[in-house]
């Protein structure tokens, strides 16, 4: 086998921009907007229970956190133009950053791909779900919102938290799962015996 | 199979879709500048108009939109309830002063203020919606790429725009027959049959072959751009691009115009601020 | 025209991938010269996909290895890691046109190539049309690619990479999602094009036969990662070497060979059946005709589900009318039809997936319009294409029961079934085995498991032998077979491979443009030259091959058909 690079920090956390990583990033932000449009459970007026937000927890592991980001991003704004309910960049970019924190994942060893995830890796993920998504949907949105908006504080934050229980539990609840799964999906077994009773 | 979908895959014939993405883009981008910053009715208004106008002139598809519409102002208009019944006051507090024009009780009292301060909320969020939907109406994603390209952002990112645009129908086909494979399997997908807990168990059920197959794909499309020059050149042309025309040129320097303002009114706004909210003085 | 100045060499060339231990392509030594048309072929596995990767650039540029040989396309070496210039005169096409095609029309996908040199849009125009005349898609342009054939689509992509100065076209499994007649037309255009541009054609397939529609300057059979065979087509078709590489041989040469082996084979033209003298062989295939076949086993009893004056459509637009049909117990059936006839949306219909807008389908002589999708799976299970929609878990056991447990089936009952689908599979060995560790072939049978444990009595395969090679095609096929032997299953087969047909069924029903246009015997209709005209498919040669020597044709590839089993089953 040949020596594997190690990657420098910079490096993890940009992403190589080649084209697997365009690629990459466009087909999640394609699957982040069906999702976002087709599976999902409206559970509070501007709110609604996506698992969409599976998508870049898998692409920050495939190609890094800031192509994770933008697949959020750029989902959501798929979405917006499937739905035509109009472009709502507080939300937008309250998902990069949720986007960047889950899909932070090369950065403490889950290599979902090498088939690399076990219990360390899932704690580390579900506390970055819950701090990712109350940093990005309940403090970078709602001061968007505000920003662009205005509005009534209380309400914008009501709804806020809202969001961020139901997306950070929607992360762990179906996303802890899929990574599991997929990690078995790619892990190489050895001494695997037929057993003929 | 474009018809689920909003933005079209063809482009139009009206005025407004015949323009450049780069007309259209720009055009886009200044008016969104405008809505979402300003606080002045006395802009928002105008906007507003100008922005329904356009709608108006592609002539939509009132039957695909008529839902969106109906969705977005009872949305906003149960947004607007919550916001006054949590603070009545909401207006005078941004603006500093209360005229109180109607009084219920001492909590729930209507001042002028307020008014003026759901008006122009009102039509902010209309104007951006308005605006959102003549121009997802109107133009194509590799015009909308082209576009992007045209503000100087990196063609990759550009491209990641109308690739995505391009693969959703896809994914789309895949996600149903995903659901039709788990549903043979025995799954009930009624929401009305399932509690929530076992809806997130199938949900991940779905979405794990989902995921599986859209990833697949990434490696042979990323090998057929590579093999026709993807990736090598700085710039990059675009097909999809009309010839630009005078009529072009003219909405360009509109929108710089109302860009400039707009910047002229955030940079003046540092010196000498603006009331945050207009209220007119009878 | 071939002329004597090689253009890609390759000498003692060895590859090894990266994330692999063993090499790939060993000590590959071979010569092509300008203007020739090869096929190189080769099961699944045997490296011939690499090989084109190295003459169109993706290795190094894009998949990283080892590298020992060497190897010149176009004078420049494989090692250089600059594959642009390489990229630049080597047109590829790919194997699957959807992923192929990244833009958003037709036109658009033609321009890319443009469009990455930063070519001002006017000058792009012409060469668009320019290229897109050469493969007939000039009114096409504004098309989506939703809206088009696998054969547009491909057309297409080909079309893109005819750019500048091509000097070598290479075509990677370009048969693979094309029904018969579009492969046929595929085949005429990679002709033409080779010819009239002046370029060295290379086709990387297994599908020999098809591909040997048109003439082929020479044939390279690769075989795990070396070359096996190296010759012109009449040296490798009388070689007999093909099947032991598990590549299928023309059938008309095995015809030949096998009903006639005292009589010598033609030395020259081999590749071509029309061309060929063949009076020789009058006389014995006549006789062999006319003797006894076996009587056909019993094509089931008693209908157990019919459609009845079924209709559906999209938005309006009829994709199935008036169809009427009646399947009985046991039976084994291929529903055939160019792509877009219909088939597909037939077997929703049939698993309750979407609904008819006129008519009725009826179990059993009920009405299955109060039962819901979950219920009919139990009576009709549905084989999807790519066995990768439907798996979910992580382990085999689990994949299988999760029907059963998703229906609450008692433990015990459960038990049982999984164990008994299972062990019909030949999975029972491999049931704690995780999903990730099985070849695709495995995951397919686990698919079929998964529907066996449901123990309906109708399994519906769709296009089961879709972009598999001889070999795996033989091993999924004679599963298939023995599996409904044992259980008395109706079989349905949703294909465009008339060989599986043939092989494989008695009854053929024949969709095109949403009708049926033919129901009966699979002999008597996949030798009527009117019908799989209409169904955009291809005769077999054994068909052309009666015609010539004035057999009547049903009679003769019924005979043969049964005969190649007999062989097969006694191996």
């Amino acid at each position: 086998m040949s020596e594997i690079k190690k990657k420098s920090f910079g490096a993890t956390l940009l992403g190589e921009w080649n084209t697997q990583t365009i690629v990459g990033v466009a087909l999640g932000a394609a699957l982040f907007g069906v999702l976002m449009v087709y599976a999902g459970i409206p559970v509070f007026t501007n709110t609604k229970l996506t698992p969409s937000y599976i998508v870049p927890v898998i692409v920050g592991a495939l190609f890094g956190p800031l192509p994770a980001g933008l697949a959020a991003f750029l989902g959501n704004v798929f979405a917006d133009l499937l739905g035509g309910w109009g472009f709502w960049f507080d939300w937008s970019i309250g998902n990069f950053f949720i986007g960047f924190i889950v899909g932070l994942l090369p950065f403490y060893g889950a290599e979902i791909k090498k088939g690399v995830f076990g219990l360390k890796q899932a704690i580390i993920y579900a506390v970055l779900a819950i701090v990712g998504v109350a940093f990005s949907i309940g403090l970078v949105t709602p001061l968007l919102t505000l920003l662009f908006f205005g509005g009534e504080l209380e309400i914008t934050y009501a709804q806020a938290q809202a969001a961020v229980i139901s997306d950070s539990s929607i992360l762990i609840v179906v996303g802890l799962p899929i990574l599991f799964a997929l990690a078995a999906r790619y892990r190489k077994r050895q001494g695997l015996k037929k057993e003929e009773n | 199979m474009d018809n689920r979908f909003i933005i079209p895959l063809v482009p139009g014939e009206r005025f407004l879709q015949r323009l450049t993405g780069a007309t259209k883009v720009r055009f886009f981008v200044a008016a969104l500048c405008v809505l979402m910053v300003s606080f002045d009715l006395r802009i928002l208004l105008p906007g507003l108009v100008l922005q329904c106008v356009l709608l108006v002139s592609i002539r939509p598809n009132l039957r695909r939109i008529r839902f969106i519409i109906i969705f977005m102002i009872a949305t906003n208009l149960i947004n607007i309830l919550l916001f006054f019944l949590a603070d009545p006051l909401i207006g005078s507090r941004l603006a500093g002063t209360t005229t109180v024009l109607f009084k219920l009780n001492g909590y729930f009292q209507f001042t002028s203020e307020t008014l003026w301060y759901f008006a122009a909320r009102l039509s902010k969020i209309a104007g951006v919606f308005v605006a959102s939907l003549w121009f997802a109406l109107s133009i194509t994603p590799s015009q909308l790429a082209s576009g992007l390209y045209s503000l100087r952002l990196p063609y990759k990112l550009c491209t990641m725009v109308s690739l995505g645009l391009r693969y959703i129908p896809d994914i789309l086909r895949d996600y149903e027959g995903t659901k039709t494979a788990m549903q043979m399997r025995g799954m009930e997908l009624d929401p009305r049959k399932t509690k929530l807990g076992a809806r997130l168990k199938q949900t991940s059920m779905i979405l794990f072959p989902l995921i599986m197959m859209t990833f697949e794909k990434v490696g042979v499309i990323a090998n057929a751009m590579e093999l026709r020059g993807y990736g090598r050149g700085k710039k990059r042309s675009y097909y999809c691009e009309p010839e630009t025309t005078r009529a072009d040129i003219v909405f360009q320097i509109f929108a710089l115009a109302v860009f400039l303002g707009f910047a002229a009114y955030v940079i003046t706004g540092l010196f000498i601020p603006h009331p945050e909210l207009y209220i007119p003085r009878f | 025209m071939k002329s004597s100045e090689p253009i890609i060499v390759f000498d003692h060339f060895s590859f090894r991938y990266e994330s692999q231990e063993e090499p790939t392509l060993i000590d590959i030594s071979l010569s092509i010269y300008k203007g020739e048309k090869v096929l190189i072929l080769g099961p699944s596995g045997s490296g011939k996909s690499t090989l084109g990767s190295v003459i169109n650039g993706l290795i190094p540029a894009y998949y990283k290895g080892e590298i020992s040989g060497t190897c010149y396309v176009n004078g420049q070496e494989a090692r250089d890691t600059d594959a642009k210039r390489r990229m630049g005169s080597v047109g590829t096409v790919l194997q699957d046109s959807d992923a192929q095609f990244v833009a958003l029309s037709v036109g658009e996908d033609i321009a890319f190539a443009l469009e990455n040199q930063n070519m001002p849009r006017r000058e792009m125009l012409p060469l668009v049309f320019r290229a897109a005349s050469l493969v007939g898609m000039e009114n096409m342009l504004e098309r989506l690619p939703y809206e088009l054939s696998g054969g547009q689509k491909q057309k297409a992509a080909l079309a893109g990479v005819l750019h500048g100065k091509v000097d070598i076209l290479l075509f990677d499994e370009p048969l693979a999602s094309l029904d018969p007649k579009a492969g046929m037309e595929a085949m005429d255009l990679i002709d033409g094009l080779g010819k009239d541009l002046d370029v060295t054609t290379l086709i990387i397939e297994h599908r020999l036969e098809d591909v040997l529609y048109r003439p082929i300057d020479r044939i390279i059979v690769l075989s795990e990662g070396r070359i096996a065979a190296n010759g012109s087509p009449d040296e490798i078709l009388k070689s007999r070497v093909l099947k032991s590489y598990g590549i299928r041989a023309p059938l008309y040469i095995d015809a030949m060979m096998d009903i006639a082996p005292e009589i010598p084979l033609p030395g020259s033209g081999l590749d071509s059946l029309d061309a060929l003298d063949i009076s020789a062989y009058g006389e014995a295939f006549g006789s062999f005709a006319r003797s006894a076949a076996h009587a056909p086993p019993p094509g089931g009893s008693g209908s157990l589900f019919a459609l009845e004056g079924l209709y559906f459509d999209y938005d309006g637009t009829p994709v199935l009318e008036d169809i009427n049909l009646s399947f009985k117990a046991g039976e084994h059936v291929a529903i055939m039809g160019e792509n877009g006839a219909g088939k597909s949306t037939l077997a929703q219909l049939l698993c309750g997936t979407q609904r008819p807008k006129k008519g009725r389908v009826l179990w059993e002589g009920a009405d299955y319009s109060a039962l819901s999708i979950a219920q009919l799976a139990q009576k009709i299970g549905y084989v999807m294409q790519n066995p990768n929609q439907m798996l979910v878990k992580d382990i085999v056991w689990q994949e299988t029961s999760l029907a059963l447990e998703l229906r609450n089936f008692p433990k015990e009952e459960a038990e049982r079934r999984v164990k008994q689908a299972l062990k019909q599979t030949g999975l029972y060995a491999m049931r704690n085995w995780p999903i990730g560790a099985l070849s695709y072939g495995q995951k397919k049978r686990v698919t079929i498991a998964v529907i066996l444990a449901l123990e309906p009595s109708v399994i519906l395969l769709d296009e089961p032998t879709a972009g598999q090679d001889f070999a795996r095609y033989t091993e999924l096929m004679s599963f298939v077979e023995r599996l409904s032997q044992n259980n008395a299953m109706t079989v349905l087969f949703i294909t465009h491979d008339l060989h599986l047909a043939l092989e494989y069924t008695r009854r053929a029903v024949l969709l095109s443009h949403g009708r049926v246009i033919g129901d009966g015997d699979t002999f008597d209709i996949l030798c009527n030259e009117d019908l799989l005209d209409r169904a955009s498919l291809k005769k077999t040669s054994l068909m052309t091959l009666a015609q010539r020597l004035s057999i009547e044709p049903a009679a003769f590839v019924r005979r043969f058909t049964e005969f190649e089993r007999e062989r097969r089953l006694s191996v």
